[in-house]
């Protein structure tokens, strides 16, 4: 056999093998730059959902334990009022900790609002009793009626009038966001099996000469799936670096927020998720979009 | 080629170098009787048969050896498969089959022996084209009953539908070559869909492509080929497989004479290897050219009905 030896035809060289799929032109690409576009759109809503997670996360650890009385300053003799306020706050079960906030630190918490400069003494601000509490902390109503009793114009706050509806806001738009997330991946399906189908009608006389040779479903299946698992592939690593980047370049907002500062801060883990997690969870959301569209054609075929 | 008789050598001679039909048969007879031990539970059964295996496997090394043995090996694989299926490897009862609920074919019934050589015949539109399609499994009967090898495809999985299409190697009338790759490819193309690894197989597909004559052709694509080219390419991709049954839909409808002639020669020449080979034409003077050359039997359609029944040339 040394004539035909010297003469091996391109098939049976190693590593050459045929795609039974002949290529697919100008529309190939296109299937790599939806799950591209997909993916992006994932990374970020899916960073948005773990920014929104955190923010929660973050309303909820500083404000949970945390309360405030604010003393008015314009009754009566203020040292003496807040010594008394003091008094019952320590007296009080459920409270760990009662501290006075200094002027300094008043005018800090101000300075966002009124801008460096202001003077606290031309205001009339109240005086702020910062209030650590144990577990779930005190009966506020009963604390208030005692603070009632003891000096006029004090007020306890235990933040739950705007808390609850700030971290169910962040809830929300956390779910959202996944939702969004869910919704992305939805459409890499739906997209996925529509080019599945349109590919295999497009090959439709390549199917039927495959099986009629004697190639079974899950023959033609494999050739339609793998190409489609790595046009996704494609699309959705080079979709998810590019979110990866556009979060990187955001513009940080320094407000000394610590929250909104995590928020732009995913973790390693979370990091993870939007650049390996999307790809590949885009090629799992094709191999079963793929499967199923390439599934359905042939099984209307004899 | 002293082992195979003189007239076939020598219709073969213009398309077969020697000794390679004989490797051939040594090796598609040894894949086939594998196949079939694996695939046919029935013959498994049968006390007389699986001795008939066994002794087609030993004469299947010895025909490694000796070319004399290779006609041997073919008959005895023809006694093999009436054991398995009698004497009826394709049998039609009352098949009715048509598009769009016009009637193609009506209630056509026939038998084909093992080993036969059948011509089907008629003019256009009477329905051989789509009777071929029945017996290659692209259409399945709508009504009646078509048994291939013993086993009803309408009531097999598509599974065993697809391992059942594998034992039937088919020329089709637009041949069918996939554009997209070579003739090389194409003809390893059974292969490969049957889960083979083409390069286990890579004397097999190198064999046929000498076989038809086109080893300077193997790495052209199919619309640089000319329509003999093409059959041949069809034909060799037909049986690479060893295939037990052989079916031609006008094998000779778009090529020259001489051409028609080589390829029909090619036919009965694997008839004589024991296949059952039949062919859809049109053309009688194929028919008339085969005389002399094989046992062949002729069904006619007329109408999507069967004029004449395997009637003797």
């Amino acid at each position: 056999m040394t004539e035909t030896q010297d003469h091996k035809p391109r098939m049976l060289r190693p590593g050459k093998g045929p795609t039974v799929l002949p290529k697919s032109g100008w529309t190939a690409p296109l299937t790599s730059f939806c799950a591209g576009v997909m993916a992006f759109l994932a990374v970020l809503t899916l960073a948005a959902s773990f920014a929104a997670n955190a923010v929660a996360e973050q309303w909820r650890a500083d404000l949970a334990g945390v309360a405030t009385v604010r003393l008015s300053t314009r009754d009566g003799d203020v040292d003496a009022r807040t010594k008394a306020v003091l008094e019952v706050l320590r007296t009080t079960p459920g409270i760990a900790q009662v501290r006075v906030l200094t002027a300094k630190e008043q005018t800090a918490l101000l300075t966002p609002w009124l801008g460096e400069g202001a003077a606290l003494s031309d205001l009339p601000s109240p005086r702020l009793i910062d209030v650590r509490l144990l577990g779930t902390g005190p009966d506020r109503q009963a604390l208030q009626g005692r603070l009632d009793l003891t000096v006029s114009g004090a007020v306890y706050d235990d933040h739950s009038a705007w808390r609850g509806p700030l971290t169910t806001a962040a809830e929300a738009l956390e779910r959202m966001a996944i939702i969004a997330s869910l919704l992305v991946l939805l459409t890499v399906g739906a997209i996925v099996a529509f080019a599945a189908r349109a590919t295999l009608i497009a090959n439709r006389h390549v199917v039927e000469t495959v099986r009629l040779v004697g190639a079974e479903d899950s023959y033609i299946e494999r050739a339609f799936v793998r190409r489609l698992m790595a046009r996704a592939a494609a699309g959705a690593g080079a979709g998810a670096a590019i979110g990866a980047l556009a979060i990187l370049m955001l513009p940080s907002v320094e407000t000394g927020d610590a929250a909104l500062a995590l928020a732009l801060e995913p973790s390693t883990l979370q990091w993870a998720v939007l650049i390996l997690g999307v790809p590949i969870l885009s090629v799992g959301v094709t191999w079963l979009a793929a499967r199923g569209a390439v599934r359905l054609t042939l099984r209307a075929m004899p | 080629m002293p082992n195979v008789p003189a007239t076939h050598a020598g219709h073969l001679a213009p398309l077969l170098p020697d000794g390679t039909i004989r490797q051939l048969v040594a090796r598609f007879a040894g894949r086939t009787n594998q196949f079939h031990s694996q695939l046919h539970p029935f013959r498994r059964q049968t006390p007389q048969c699986t001795s008939i295996t066994r002794e087609l496997l030993a004469a299947k090394r010895c025909a490694l050896g000796s070319g004399n043995r290779v006609c041997n090996v073919v008959r005895e694989r023809a006694q093999a498969l009436q054991c398995g299926w009698g004497t009826r490897l394709i049998l039609l009862d009352n098949v009715s089959f048509g598009y769009g609920g016009r009637e193609t074919l009506s209630s056509v019934s026939a038998e084909l022996a093992p080993g036969s050589f059948q011509f089907l015949t008629g003019p256009s539109g009477a329905g051989k084209t789509t009777l071929m399609k029945l017996l290659y499994l692209e259409h399945l009967p709508q009504r009646g009953v078509l048994s291939l090898f013993g086993q009803n495809p309408t009531q097999i999985s598509r599974q065993a539908l697809a391992k059942l299409r594998r034992r039937v190697g088919v020329v089709f009338q637009d041949f069918r070559l996939l554009e997209h790759m070579t003739v090389a490819e194409n003809i390893a193309l059974p292969l490969r869909a049957s889960g083979n690894d083409v390069n286990e197989h890579e004397q097999d597909v190198l064999e046929l492509i000498r076989w038809v004559g086109l080893e300077a052709r193997a790495e052209a694509l199919p619309p640089q080929l000319s329509a003999g080219e093409k059959q041949r390419a069809a034909i060799a991709r037909a049986v690479i497989n060893s295939p037990d049954l052989i079916l031609a839909d006008e094998p000779t409808g778009n090529i020259d004479p001489e051409m028609g002639a080589r390829i029909l020669r090619l036919l009965i020449e694997l008839n004589k290897l024991g296949k059952t080979v039949v062919i859809a034409t049109h053309d009688l003077s194929l028919i008339r050219a085969s005389k002399g050359q094989v046992e062949a039997r002729m069904l006619r359609l007329a109408d999507g009905h069967l004029a004449q029944g395997a009637a003797a040339i």
